[in-house]
């Protein structure tokens, strides 16, 4: 079943950005173990964001009256925008290195680890500044 | 004169180095966390008395996941790599993604819909 560029679920779902051929038409089929390793690095960010997401309701939800509300807000927006990041992150990631398997090319380098470190570095910060501030009262 | 069919067989290896039961599994850890989501969900929901059934759905969609995807992409894989073919998705992981992104955002509204009210 011939689909044309841009129709297949990759082109769907990139709405905004240049439509690549859909994935199964570039290059040939690498080792399936490649193919599957990358699916279960997918899933692995896709956790990953999750547990950014319970962090972020958690705090929404479970901490009252805990220091300054501004700093909670705060730390609250950089969760979900963490979560957020590295959800979509991990499907950008595993397009590309499909793409780069199925053309034989070296795997791009991927921003993912160092978004997450540079995120939660900053969210422990402010959670510590949280708490000083917290503890002041 | 009936042998089994066992004995007429050389054995055969399936799923060589488990990768079809790792990907499988490595699906029920993400439904699992879908569900968790989903609990800390209802639990806020029902601590500030909005609607239930956002978090109610997301927890559900995980169980289903847990249940149902995974048992069927563990069969597919096998299918497609005894065929020779790629078991490469195409749509289960851009849905799962979409998914969960729109839950992100929903909670994101939530949030700053509970925290304007609030003020």
């Amino acid at each position: 079943m011939y689909i044309a560029p841009g129709q297949g679920p990759a082109g769907k779902f990139c709405g905004v950005f240049p439509r690549k051929p859909p994935l199964r038409s570039v290059g040939s089929d690498p080792d399936y173990r490649f193919t599957l390793a990358n699916e279960r690095t997918f899933l692995a960010w896709l956790r990953t964001g999750l547990a950014l997401l319970a962090g972020a309701i958690a705090l929404a939800s479970l901490v009252h009256h805990f220091g300054p509300r501004e700093v909670r807000i705060g730390i609250t927006a950089l969760l979900l925008g963490l979560s957020l990041t590295v959800t979509i992150g991990a499907y950008v990631r595993w397009d590309r290195t499909e793409r780069a398997l199925r053309e034989n090319r070296p795997l791009p380098t991927d921003p993912l680890p160092r978004i997450m470190v540079v995120g939660v570095a900053i969210v422990t910060v402010a959670a510590g500044w949280l708490i000083y501030l917290a503890e002041l009262n | 004169m009936n042998r089994n069919r066992a004995d007429q067989e050389p054995t055969r290896l399936f799923d060589v180095g488990a990768q079809a039961e790792r990907t499988a599994m490595a699906w029920q850890r993400t439904g699992i966390g879908v569900m968790a989501a989903g609990a800390l969900l209802v639990r806020w929901s029902i601590a500030e008395g909005f609607t239930v059934w956002p978090g109610v759905a997301l927890t559900v969609f995980g169980g289903f996941l847990s249940l149902y995807i995974v048992g069927q992409r563990y069969r597919r894989v096998l299918k497609t790599v005894e065929a020779g073919q790629t078991p490469l998705s195409r749509y289960l992981i851009p849905a799962t993604t979409t998914f969960l992104v729109v839950v992100i955002v929903a909670a994101a509204i939530a949030v700053a819909d509970e925290l304007a009210h609030l003020t």
